[in-house]
């Protein structure tokens, strides 16, 4: 690589030590220009800087400076067509668009319609994107959070966006006392006392313990977390969905559509659609049938099960996108026989993974090393090896452990999406090794139960197979299914080791850090074999060719700010 | 008459009271609760017991009960607790959605299977009667889902001529909204047609028989005359009665149809309702089906008796 | 569904059951075409229930690498989602349902015999009461009855059973009482009043005879319906959990790959169905009207 050692020394100069470690990180090449732009986006370099420091260091400036969406591939070029209207198919919200208490593929899609947050997870380009906030610092460690706000910003209602609105919202969806979805990622991490105005446009984050990856969970990736009017009734919200966002709320009728119109007044500029309609529909199905029959442009989301007919022909624009939404198998590591390590690695052993993907993700998915590590993450440590199908040694494990004819357990699980076909694929491939498993599959209300130990399949079943949703990083896996304290630990793993080791991971701040102790906990997983991840399923949209710039998220959600439609 | 009329509303009026019991004590053995379906399974336990207590799922369930009767019987059917909002709309937009289903299911199966009956009856006995009897009542008993799976792969998907799913984008006009509906409303009309032309072959094979079919044929009516003078019109009225009796099974077994061709019809939204445990969402598509089902009994039994005097001072049947 | 529908002719009419008539009524039987068709395809599938696993091959077998092949000379009905025999798991899907069907129409007989005859024998303010429960049951859809079963007891055969079991209740009581209105205003029920019999007695012992013969024909036509009702219910996601090859439940899960043009993983299971639903139907035709001729 090129380097042009004065202009980097320059830039240095005024750089913090956090940031020049990153610079060096990319000269010295442990870390390539897409991680680089990432992580220094992450602790809040400014793109222009990177650009610079990447300019510096030689080459074409591919990644670009650019922090729009309109950098993402399927923009495809060409010129932005004016107008017209963009007809999406969408899983129907399940419940009422509450800010607060969504949690569904449906109602996070219309939050991020009309809703903005201080930070963009960039799914496309797997960049953290500047949203609300233009800048970020972090203090003591990671302890500290400073966002400067966007200055212009308007709410629909014409009121200017402050730090007071932040600081409303934020502590709102803080609070134990609030029925709030977003309790999940902020819980142990961020109490409402924590929210603090510095002044009119800087808000900061005391957090409850270091987090070097903090703007991820005021990103998108936490789609509760929409910044809106400071005193808004969350359940009165969805008669207005007022947020700063470049589309408005025209309708929106439960189970059936939403429409939304251009905001001119965006501060990034008028959308160039001039509107877009969503209509809602309860299963996947008739959303493949309503493109084919272009009753619609676009997907918003699909899985793979059921959906062939879309990922087989090229008449479609196929969005695919890297995610950690997975499958977990847990064991009950305080339960004969999976006290013994050495069952569990049977278990993970006698799994055809590459098998696994194509038969029941249509190859839309990538293989799991039985960690939260999905390749998604940038922190994910590739140096630890690959776990394979290897049926004798896993029979040898078994004999060592005392089960030379194999055992008979069951398998608790739940109806949802393919699900219940892994879990006749794990049962069938565990026969292969003299291993019977009964399936008990329920439906999700009788499989999660009141989701407290003893109260629920999914946490108290000798084997469980469930379902976590896509992340914008492992924090959240990392911690409720496998600390020893874990309120989702269903494999009942206590591991102090492991404890140690996810704290430090959660504080530290610099990817290299990161990366180093993902590999240990990489390799402690792998040989504790508390739960068995066999893959992480890609988050696929689909589109006419004729749509381009959207700009949609492994969530489900889909920003359309950039989209069109080309003659 | 009147007296008939009226007391067969009391009953039927207790018995949807006693539908609503049985629905709210049911519902208490649903798993899960309306927070956690609103929530996500992985909601933390704080942010359930928070929206618990907003939605009111928290308090006994007869203070529960107690709450949805009072807006009962004062004509309001209550708040969803899944959608925090009136369940009047969704559920009229849904019932709306099924009647359409049903009305062209009728409209499809009534003159069809009239005109089977009456062909069975004019050769009674012979292969076409058979066939037809034997054709139309092995159709009754086969499950919608088969029916429904081989015309969507026959139609649908080789011949590719109808749409496989019922519902349209919406603003579709009349016309492409009936056309959306073909392919569901066969299943429903296969079964039914087996009962039809049964009722009518009976109707008709009676009034051949009867004494003014004999003296019209001796006086040298025309055959064809004939039955439609005398015949068709003293078959139809068994044949109302028993459509109208099958109206209650139209509309609440419409749910498979539904989940099949992918309609947003009274099935599934008792369906979603029963899954999240939303109650009052629960008890309003339940007696909506109930009252449609009392309502259909009610004209049938009351054309039956009107037809049959005998029955209607042996009280109610 | 269509449980909910009545017979076509009301079983009440064949009221005429005399033991001494079942002779005549089996010779009936034997010689009517539709009976003989109804009882080869029940046949059928019965013996494929009982050997097929030994004939076909393993229906649980999976093999990713051959997915959703289409029918061939290696797999006849061609292979699942996940690579499995579709010809093994049509011929051995009939297991399960041809246990449950006959136990749940059995159930919802017994239990619809015993209501009935309470009903129509006491009338009054018993049959009134009885009357509305009844009623409201006939009244609740399926579906519900069917989530409540499977969410309460879990999802089993034993539930398959109850559930329909108490779906048929209501309708199969509805018949029963109104034969037994009939025979109760007859000259042996009041003989055996006067005699000073208990209504248990009366009714068990001396109406129950007399109304074996529409109880008997309920019970064919509701075992159609239990296959029917039991194969909806499975497609529904109310049936029993994999992996055990189902008809019903193989439909549900394959039904998205229609669209896929994967066709043979979901036509072959429904032709399966349709015949023995069409196989049972006819049995049951012909018994009634062997019992409307005797």
């Amino acid at each position: 690589m090129a380097t042009d050692d004065g202009r980097l020394d320059a830039i240095r100069a005024t750089r913090s030590e956090l940031e020049n470690h990153y610079i060096d990180e990319l000269v010295a090449g442990r870390i390539d220009r897409r991680q680089f732009m990432r992580r220094g986006a992450v602790i809040g370099m400014s793109t222009g800087v990177m650009g610079v420091v990447l300019a510096a260091c030689g080459g074409a400036n591919k990644v670009g400076t650019s922090s729009a969406a309109s950098s993402s591939s399927a923009t495809g070029g060409g010129t932005p067509v004016k107008g017209g209207t963009l007809k999406l198919a969408s899983q129907a919200p399940a419940a009422a668009v509450n800010p607060i208490t969504v949690s569904d593929a449906g109602g996070l899609c219309m939050l991020a319609q009309t809703g903005e947050f201080l930070t963009f997870d960039n799914n496309m380009t797997l960049q953290l994107q500047p949203m609300l906030a233009t800048s970020w610092t972090h203090s003591q460690g990671g302890k500290v959070w400073t966002f400067k706000l966007r200055s212009g910003v308007k709410f629909h209602n014409g009121q200017p966006l402050t730090a007071d609105d932040v600081v409303y919202t934020m502590q709102q969806l803080a609070d134990p006392k609030n029925a709030s979805n977003a309790l999940s990622t902020f819980a142990g991490v961020l109490s409402p006392a924590g929210v603090v105005k510095v002044d009119p446009s800087t808000v900061a984050f005391h957090l409850e313990a270091a987090n070097g990856n903090f703007p991820y969970l005021v990103s998108s990736d936490n789609y509760n977390a929409i910044i809106v009017p400071k005193g808004t009734d969350f359940g009165k919200w969805q008669s207005t969905f007022i947020g700063t966002g470049p589309f408005k709320l025209q309708s929106y009728t439960a189970n059936q559509s939403a429409t939304f119109v251009a905001n001119p007044s965006y501060w990034g500029g008028a959308p160039h659609l001039s509107s877009a309609t969503f209509t809602f529909y309860s299963s996947q199905q008739p959303q493949i049938l309503a493109l084919q029959g272009g009753q619609v442009d676009v997907i918003v989301q699909f899985v793979p099960q059921g959906a062939t007919s879309l990922l087989n022909t090229s008449s479609y624009n196929i969005i695919k996108l890297k995610s950690a939404n997975h499958r977990e198998l847990s064991m009950r590591n305080d339960q004969a026989p999976f006290t013994d390590a050495r069952v569990r690695q049977a278990i993970a052993l006698s799994l055809d993974r590459p098998g696994m993907v194509k038969a029941l993700l249509s190859g839309a998915g990538s293989v799991g090393n039985d960690s939260p590590f999905s390749p998604k993450f940038p922190s994910t440590n590739t140096s630890v090896p690959q776990r394979t199908q290897d049926i004798a040694k896993a029979k040898q494990l078994l004999a060592a452990a005392g089960h030379p004819h194999g055992f008979s357990t069951s398998l608790a699980t739940e109806q949802y999406e393919e699900i219940p076909a892994m879990a006749t694929v794990i049962a069938q491939a565990a026969k292969a090794i003299g291993v019977n498993i009964s399936l008990k599959v329920e439906n999700q209300s009788a499989y999660y139960g009141k989701s407290t130990f003893g109260n629920s399949d999914w946490l108290d079943a000798t084997m469980s197979l469930v379902d976590y949703g896509d992340r914008g990083v492992p924090n959240v896996f990392l911690d409720a299914p496998l600390l020893s304290k874990g309120t989702w630990n269903a494999a009942h793993f206590k591991n102090p080791t492991y404890d140690a080791l996810v704290k430090q991971y959660t504080a530290a701040v610099d990817l290299q850090t990161q990366k180093t102790i993902a590999g240990k906990i990489e390799t402690l997983l792998l040989s504790e074999t508390p739960i068995v991840i066999p893959y992480f399923i890609d988050g696929l949209t689909a589109t006419t060719p004729g749509v381009k710039g959207v700009n949609p998220t492994s969530l489900s959600a889909i920003f359309l700010k950039d989209a069109y439609k080309s003659a | 008459m009147s007296l008939f009329i009226l007391k067969r509303v009391g009953l039927g009026l207790i018995t949807l009271w006693i539908l609503s019991l049985i629905v709210f004590f049911a519902a208490q053995v649903l798993p899960g609760d309306p927070a956690r379906a609103i929530l996500g399974n992985q909601a933390a336990p704080s942010a359930v017991r928070a929206l618990s207590h907003q939605l009111g799922t928290d308090r006994s369930v007869l203070a529960q009960y107690g709450t949805w009767i009072g807006h009962v019987v004062t004509g309001n059917l209550g708040t969803s607790y899944e959608y925090q909002g009136p369940i009047g709309p969704q559920l009229t937009s849904a019932l709306g959605n099924s009647l359409k289903l049903a009305a062209l299911a009728f409209v499809l199966v009534v003159p069809l299977g009239i005109l089977g009956g009456v062909v069975a009856a004019l050769n009674v006995g012979k292969p076409v009667d058979r066939i037809t009897s034997v054709v139309g009542l092995s159709a009754t008993v086969i499950p919608e889902v088969v029916s429904g799976i081989v015309l969507i792969l026959v139609f649908g998907i080789w011949l590719n001529v109808l749409p496989i799913q019922a519902s349209t984008p919406p603003g579709s006009g009349f016309g492409t909204q009936l056309y959306h509906l073909i392919l569901p409303a066969i299943p429903l009309t296969l079964i039914l047609f087996g009962y039809i032309q049964q009722m009518a072959r009976a109707g008709t094979v009676e009034a051949l028989a009867s004494d003014y079919a004999r003296t019209a044929t001796l006086k040298g009516l025309p055959r064809g005359v004939m039955i439609r003078r005398h015949v068709l019109r003293n078959s139809l009225l068994p044949t109302i009665t028993v459509i109208a009796s099958q109206t209650g099974y139209l509309i609440g077994g419409l749910v498979l149809v539904e989940t099949l061709f992918h309609y947003n019809g009274i099935g599934t939204l008792i369906y979603n309702a029963a899954n999240h445990k939303d109650f009052p969402m629960l008890e309003a598509g339940v007696l909506v089906i109930g009252v449609v089902y009392m309502v259909a009994t009610l004209i049938a039994d009351t054309l039956f008796s009107l037809l049959n005097p005998r029955i209607r001072y042996r009280g109610v049947e | 569904m269509s449980i909910g529908a009545v017979p076509v002719e009301s079983a009440a009419a064949v009221s005429a059951g005399q033991a001494d008539l079942r002779g005549q009524v089996l010779r009936d039987l034997v010689r009517q075409k539709s009976f003989i068709a109804g009882a080869v395809i029940l046949g059928f599938w019965i013996l494929a229930a009982i050997f097929g696993s030994a004939v076909v091959k393993d229906p649980s077998a999976q093999n990713l690498l051959l997915i959703n092949q289409a029918p061939s000379g290696s797999h006849w009905f061609g292979t699942d989602s996940l690579g499995r025999d579709m010809f093994a798991r049509v011929i051995t899907g009939s297991r399960d349902i041809l246990i449950t069907a006959p136990l749940a129409t059995l159930l919802g007989t017994v239990m619809g015999t015993i209501l009935g005859l309470v009903m129509g024998y006491f009338r009054g303010i018993v049959d009134d009461v009885v009357g509305r429960v009844v009623e409201a049951f006939l009244a609740l859809p399926l579906v519900v009855t069917g989530i409540l079963g499977i969410v309460a007891l879990g999802a089993s055969n034993t539930t398959l059973i109850i559930v329909i079991g108490i779906v048929f209740t209501p309708l199969i009581a509805r018949t029963v009482r109104a034969a037994v209105l009939l025979e109760r205003e007859l000259d042996y029920v009041s003989a055996a009043k006067l005699r000073g019999e208990g209504s248990l007695y009366i009714m068990f012992a001396e109406i129950l005879p007399n109304v074996l013969a529409p109880i008997m024909v309920e019970f064919t036509v509701r075992l159609g319906y239990a296959v029917f009702t039991i194969v909806t219910l499975s497609f529904l996601g109310f049936g029993i959990p994999p992996p055990s090859p189902d008809w019903g439940l193989d439909i549900s899960n394959n039904f998205p790959q229609v669209t896929a043009g994967y066709w043979w993983e979901v036509l072959f299971d429904a032709l399966a169905v349709a015949s023995l639903v069409i196989g049972v139907n006819m049995i049951a035709n012909s018994i009634e009207s062997a019992l409307d001729a005797s």
